[in-house]
C-alpha cells in the first residue's frame, strides 16, 4: 500500500507541477505565486486546526530554518517558467537529474550538516545515462 | 536556458529537504509545512509588491482546479512523510520518479495532443540510469557490511 502511495506521490508532484504553471499562464508569475501559497497555507491551517495538534514554540530555532519557504518560492517560479517553455517532462526529468547530482554532491562533501559519504566513482556511469535519457527527451 | 532552470530546481528542492527535515524534527511535520508556507506567502507578497504592483489580471474563465495547486504541495508534504518511514529509500526514490517522469508524459501528450516517442523512450532510460546508480549503492553497502564484519571473524 506504501509503495502505492509513493507513486501516487509521484503522480501527485507532476500534477501539481502542471496547474501551477498554467495557473500562473491565466493570471501572471507573481500573482500565481501569492494564490498558491495563500491556498497552500488555508489547506494546512485547515488540517492543523482539525488535528487540535499543539503548536511547538519557536524559540531558540535558527533563523534560517524558517526561510525554507522561500526557496519553496524560488523553486515554483523556476518550476512554471520552465514548464510553460519546455513542457512538463523535460521540466521534471531535468529537475530529478538536478536532485540526484545536489544530493550525491551534499553528500561526498558533507554540505548542510549531512554526514560526509564519498561518491562511489561507478554512479557516474549511471548520471551520464540519465543525462543520455535527458537528451533523448530534449531532442525526441 | 530553461533546461538549467528546471535543472537548478533539483539542487532547490534538495537543500528544502534538508532544512524541513531538520525543522520537522523539532516541530513536527504539520508545524514545518505551516512556516513553510506562512514565509512562502511573505516572501510571495514581497515579490508581487516589488515586481508586479499595479499588474491588472483577470480571473474570469480561469477553471477552477487551477487553483488547487497549493492544495496538491501539502498533501504532497504529508504523503512523503508518511511513505518515508514505511518503505525502503529505494522503493521511494524509484516510484516517486516513475510516477513524476510518466504523469509528466502524460500530462504533455494531453496538453499537445502528440505522443512524443523521444520522451517515452529519454524516460525509460532516465528511469534505466536511476535503477544502475540505486544498484551501486546496493552493492556498496553489501561490500560494507561485509568488511565490517571480517575482523569479528578472526
Amino acid at each position: 500500500m506504501y509503495k502505492g502511495f509513493a507513486l501516487l506521490n509521484g503522480i501527485f508532484i507532476a500534477i501539481m507541477i502542471a496547474l501551477n504553471s498554467m495557473l500562473s499562464m491565466e493570471t501572471d508569475a507573481f500573482v500565481a505565486l501569492l494564490i498558491i501559497h495563500g491556498i497552500g497555507l488555508i489547506t494546512i491551517g485547515i488540517i492543523i486546526l482539525f488535528r487540535r495538534s499543539k503548536l511547538i514554540s519557536l524559540k531558540g530555532i535558527p533563523f534560517y530554518l524558517l526561510l525554507a519557504g522561500a526557496i519553496g518560492v524560488i523553486n515554483v517560479f523556476l518550476n512554471n517558467t520552465a514548464f510553460i517553455a519546455i513542457g512538463a517532462a523535460l521540466t521534471i526529468g531535468l529537475g530529478l537529474y538536478g536532485q540526484l547530482i545536489a544530493s550525491v554532491i551534499i553528500d561526498h562533501f558533507g554540505l548542510l550538516g549531512m554526514k560526509k559519504i564519498p561518491l562511489n566513482k561507478k554512479k557516474l556511469i549511471g548520471f551520464t545515462i540519465m543525462a543520455f535519457g535527458i537528451l533523448i527527451m530534449i531532442m525526441g | 536556458m530553461f533546461y538549467f532552470l528546471a535543472f537548478i530546481t533539483g539542487i532547490f528542492v534538495i537543500i528544502t529537504i534538508i532544512l524541513n527535515g531538520n525543522l520537522s524534527n523539532r516541530l513536527g511535520y504539520h508545524q514545518t509545512t505551516l512556516i513553510n508556507f506562512i514565509s512562502g506567502l511573505l516572501f510571495a507578497a514581497l515579490l508581487y509588491l516589488l515586481f508586479d504592483w499595479g499588474n491588472a489580471v483577470t480571473f474570469e474563465g480561469i477553471p477552477i482546479y487551477l487553483y488547487f495547486g497549493g492544495a496538491f504541495g501539502v498533501v504532497i508534504v504529508i504523503l512523503s512523510s508518511v511513505v518515508v518511514t514505511k518503505i525502503s529509500a529505494v522503493y521511494t526514490t524509484v516510484l516517486v520518479f516513475v510516477g513524476q517522469l510518466f504523469t509528466g508524459i502524460l500530462i504533455d501528450y494531453l496538453r499537445f495532443n502528440t505522443l512524443e516517442w523521444g520522451d517515452i523512450v529519454g524516460g525509460m532510460i532516465i528511469i534505466g540510469g536511476v535503477c544502475f546508480n540505486l544498484y551501486c549503492d546496493q552493492v556498496n553497502m553489501k561490500q560494507k557490511a561485509e568488511e565490517s564484519m571480517k575482523p569479528a571473524k578472526e
